[in-house]
């Protein structure tokens, strides 16, 4: 991959808009899908961040938004890559009432950081199932949701208010800090898994829940993606709604103690009133079909590592990883359908299959037509997350043009017209 | 623009009575439920399926005329009402449910459809559509989505755009595009997120594909009366913050209470010593509900609840909740005119906020009944008046005003669930400045470059963006 050109100038411009510490030039490790940016800035506040993206747009710079940088393989390599801002000293809580279960931080503040405080409350965040070193920026601009989601909501639902900034300079707002809202177009949704390119989030402010009285964590073992559909619907049918649901090919590194080859595993999360999550141990135990095995943890230093060990599995790096999405009751049957050799952690609730395959670069492109076809038959929605360079480049990793595509051409169009964020990642003609 | 060639086209396609023009028949769309804002439509076109919108929408762009998308006209900010001569398209000829899918817990409906025959069709796979405007028996699924509606179950269960999947929609320019999948899988922007809630601005839905969640196998629905309102909303608070999501957490104040027992149809049963009944559902599994019922009940008494009423029958629940959602509807009863306000605050303001209120309407002179889903901070001071005194109505206005201001002021804004529209676009800049509008006229522009599709809502007039579709279309109708 060719390195943007270093440009000392620009560099030397950017110096002249930002505090002295928060600009310096790119090196190697900043690098976005092998484009090394020219600058990197981490403006110590918004209305510097304002400054940075109407320079950029006024020099015809191409700005990748990053926070965490634990998400950035996701998107298609970049067309073009001056410049990196940074949200990173964007962080901290601004404001925290805990009895409206709201909280609102800058998109800087990691996970962790917002689960710790809402923790010490007996709160919830909905960040709390993903990678704790995330930002809240970046989880947000990749729209992804946890292992929890069913319990928890997707994430896009427990927004209450975002602020951008544009790259005409505009500072904006939509939404607000409370539970309830149709002031006005509903411009948090389109935000939110916007990957960076219609503005950058500066803060947002998010819905929490009530720590619930008590969690458990079924583990199960169990054959095969079939059998975990099978789970699945019987769950389904007896009204037994989990927390969380995730099945993990039999090729993993999960710390449990009793791991037979060749089986399936379940994390199975409960959590609410005390009772109630007896009462689900005891009939979901009981449901399940004959042959499959379960485990119940319940203290919560058993139960919390197997979970953040799913988060960090989740995201793990392989020569090839992507995700599927279709209905729930097709999710077993998609990942049944792929390749032997193609490892995944199947969420059925959500219908969501994450995918992982390691091996020889050049067989990379045979495994990802294999997986391609099989997310055709059961008309999957497809995200390819890491490939090889040859593999991202000769398609679009999002698939297929979606309805409505021009409507967002459109949007692209009226927020940053010419192109300065995130230029060739998002889908290819935005 | 004409008129007459819009309506014969359609006519042409659809049939002559596919379209209302007798004055007579038109006079029932002059308003929605807001009855301040009246215009009678040109005429009212009444499509069959997702094609004949169509039809109707091409022949308006082609001609340029504008149109405004309408379900049961219940709306309360004056959304389906034109602001100047328009075509009306009312989707009340489209009502089947066209798929159910109970395994995967999806219904896929037409946007003319009773909200509550969705979950009556559902019922029997033990699933429900969950958002539940106290409307429910007229309003249709379409103009939920438009409205992002809520209803007192959206505490726990979210407002409409939670369990929108997908939407069907007639574009401004005649193309039909799906938004969202019912998988929930999103590729590129959210346009489905955007569509919800955009008041019939952005085009005309015609299909929706909606969440169906499982029915709770235990409800408990206890009614707390209380000796002061402020206490009952310290209650509320109180339950909040202790870590039980009920179901739903609503108050009446005792001028509600009065009117609904003053009501033989909406009657409850409210003790009408009580300053303020709590109303409150609680559901989930049978294991826990018991535990859950006990600590409200202590909460409650704690902050002064004088005793505490508990359905046992599904008659003595329905009976509690009948006072609750037909509260509008025995307003109605007391004055000529009722002016139903929304609006929400962070909800540990409640109890200052609606100190205020009842200061307000003492102020002007006014009766104010106060209604509301307490859980969600969002409060309905109702107000009666009779529209034929003009100082009367002057001070409504003011009223009505400062209790949004006084909102806002603490943290909240202009509306929890009913909409801008044309009643509200007026205050729009008290929360947003100029370039938070501009964004959300971007979007507009974007989905609705004409501007005939619902002009003149949401955005205030003479403010930049509005003015900007104004002369967007000026510089058009010249060429
Ligand atoms: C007694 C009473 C109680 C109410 N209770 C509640 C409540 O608890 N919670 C709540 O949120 N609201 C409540 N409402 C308000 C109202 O019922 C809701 O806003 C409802 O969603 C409106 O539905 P409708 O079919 O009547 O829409 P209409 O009033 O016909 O239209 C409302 C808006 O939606 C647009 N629209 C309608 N159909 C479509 C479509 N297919 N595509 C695009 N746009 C469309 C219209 O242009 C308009 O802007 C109540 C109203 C009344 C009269």
């Amino acid at each position: 991959m060719t390195a943007a050109e270093p440009s000392p100038s620009a560099l030397d411009a950017l110096q002249a808009v930002l505090p002295g510490d928060a600009v310096r030039a790119g090196r190697d490790s900043d690098a976005i899908a092998g484009h090394v940016p020219s600058w990197v800035a981490a403006p110590p506040d918004e209305a510097s961040l304002r400054d940075v993206l109407t320079w950029a747009r006024q020099q015809q710079q191409a700005v990748a938004p990053v926070g965490g940088r634990t998400q950035l393989a996701i998107g298609n390599p970049p067309d073009r890559l001056d410049g990196i801002v940074s949200t990173q000293r964007l962080s901290g809580i601004v404001d925290y009432p805990a009895g409206d279960l709201t909280i609102t931080v800058r998109a800087g503040t990691t996970a962790a950081e917002i689960a710790e405080t809402v923790e010490a409350e007996g709160q919830w965040s909905p960040l709390d199932a993903l990678s704790g070193d995330s930002t809240v920026g970046g989880l947000l601009a990749v729209g992804q949701s946890g292992p929890w989601r069913p319990g928890l909501g997707a994430l896009r639902d427990q927004v209450l208010e975002t602020r951008v900034v544009h790259p005409d300079g505009r500072v904006t707002r939509s939404g607000a800090r409370v539970v309830k809202n149709v002031t006005g177009y509903d411009l948090n949704k389109l935000f939110i898994g916007s990957l960076g390119t219609l503005g950058v989030l500066t803060e947002v402010c998010l819905r929490l829940r009530p720590r619930p009285e008590a969690t458990a964590t079924l583990l199960l073992g169990t054959t095969d993606a079939l059998t975990a559909a099978e789970i699945t619907a019987l769950l389904r049918r007896a009204g037994l709604d989990p927390t969380g649901l995730a099945f993990v090919s039999p090729r993993h590194d999960a710390p449990v103690i009793d791991r037979p080859p060749g089986v399936v595993l379940g994390l199975l999360k409960l959590a609410g009133a005390a009772a109630d999550v007896a009462w689900l141990r005891d009939n979901i135990s009981t449901e399940l079909p004959a042959g499959t095995t379960w485990t119940l943890l319940e203290e919560p230093e058993v139960e919390e590592p197997i979970w953040q060990w799913l988060r960090v599995h989740l995201r793990r790096e392989t020569t090839l990883s992507g995700r599927l999405g279709t209905l729930p009751m097709q999710a077993g049957t998609l990942a049944a359908s792929l390749p032997v050799e193609v490892d995944w952690v199947l969420r059925p609730w959500e219908g969501v299959v994450d995918w992982y395959w390691s091996g020889p670069t050049e067989q990379a492109a045979e495994i990802s037509a294999a997986i391609h076809v099989a997310a055709q038959a059961h008309q999957a929605g497809r995200l390819l997350i890491h490939a090889p360079s040859a593999v991202k480049a000769s398609g679009d990793v999002f698939g297929e043009r979606p309805p409505g595509f021009e409507t967002m051409r459109g949007l692209r169009d009226a927020f940053d017209p010419e192109r300065v964020l995130n230029p060739g990642r998002f889908l290819h003609g935005l | 623009m004409s008129f007459d060639a819009v309506i014969a086209e359609i006519r042409s396609k659809l049939g002559a009575e596919a379209v209302l023009t007798a004055d007579a028949e038109l006079l029932v769309y002059e308003c929605d439920a807001v009855t301040m804002h009246r215009h009678t439509p040109m005429a009212v076109v009444l499509p069959n399926s997702t094609e004949e919108v169509a039809v109707a929408v091409r022949a308006c762009h082609e001609q340029g005329v504008p149109y405004v998308p309408r379900g049961a006209g219940t709306g309360l900010s004056g959304g389906a009402v034109p602001v100047e001569d328009a075509l009306l398209i009312e989707t009340s000829r489209m009502r089947r449910v066209l798929e159910i899918d109970f395994e995967n817990r999806f219904a896929i409906v037409e946007a003319g459809i009773v909200n509550v025959d969705v979950s009556k069709a559902c019922a029997s796979g033990g699933l429900h559509y969950a958002p539940d405007p106290s409307s429910q028996t007229v309003c249709t699924v379409g103009g939920n989505v438009a409205e992002n509606s809520g209803g007192p179950h959206c505490l726990k269960y979210g407002a409409t755009t939670n369990h929108i999947l997908a939407v069907r929609v007639v574009m401004p320019d005649g193309e039909v595009v799906d938004l969202g999948r019912a998988d929930q899988w999103t590729t590129g922007y959210d346009l489905r997120g955007a569509f919800v809630g955009s008041e019939g601005t952005l085009g005309i839905a015609t299909e929706i594909t909606v969440r169906l969640v499982p029915t709770p196998p235990a409800i408990r629905t206890l009614l707390f009366p209380f000796p002061e309102l402020d206490a009952s909303c310290e209650a509320v608070g109180a339950i909040i913050r202790s870590g039980i999501v009920p179901a739903a957490l609503e108050i009446l104040d005792r001028n509600t209470i009065e009117a609904v027992e003053a009501s033989p149809t909406f009657r409850a049963g409210y003790p009408t010593d009580a300053a303020a009944v709590l109303l409150v559902e609680l559901d989930g599994l049978e294991a826990g509900i018991e535990d859950q019922v006990d600590s409200v009940t202590t909460i409650c008494r704690q902050h002064g609840a004088l005793e505490v009423h508990r359905a046992q029958t599904a008659q003595e629940r329905a009976a509690l909740w009948r006072g609750r959602k037909g509260a509008f509807g025995a307003m109605g009863r007391l004055a000529p005119d009722l002016f139903v306000q929304d609006v929400v605050v962070p909800r540990t303001r409640l109890p200052e906020i609606i100190r205020e209120v009842v200061e307000i309407g003492a102020r002007h002179g006014l009766h104010v009944s106060n209604v509301f889903h307490a859980g969600d901070g969002n409060l309905h001071p109702n107000i009666t008046y009779d529209r034929r005194d003009a100082d009367q109505v002057e001070r409504v206005r003011r009223a009505g005003k400062e209790i949004i201001v006084r909102c806002v002021a603490v943290g909240g804004t202009l509306s929890g669930e009913h909409g801008i529209g044309l009643d509200k676009a007026e205050y729009m800049t008290l929360v947003f400045t100029e370039d938070d509008l501009e964004s959300m006229a971007k979007l507009r522009e974007v989905f609705n470059p004409r501007a005939l599709c619902n002009p003149g809502k949401i955005l205030p007039s003479g403010g930049g963006c509005f003015d900007r579709q104004a002369s967007r279309l000026a510089t058009e109708d010249a060429q």
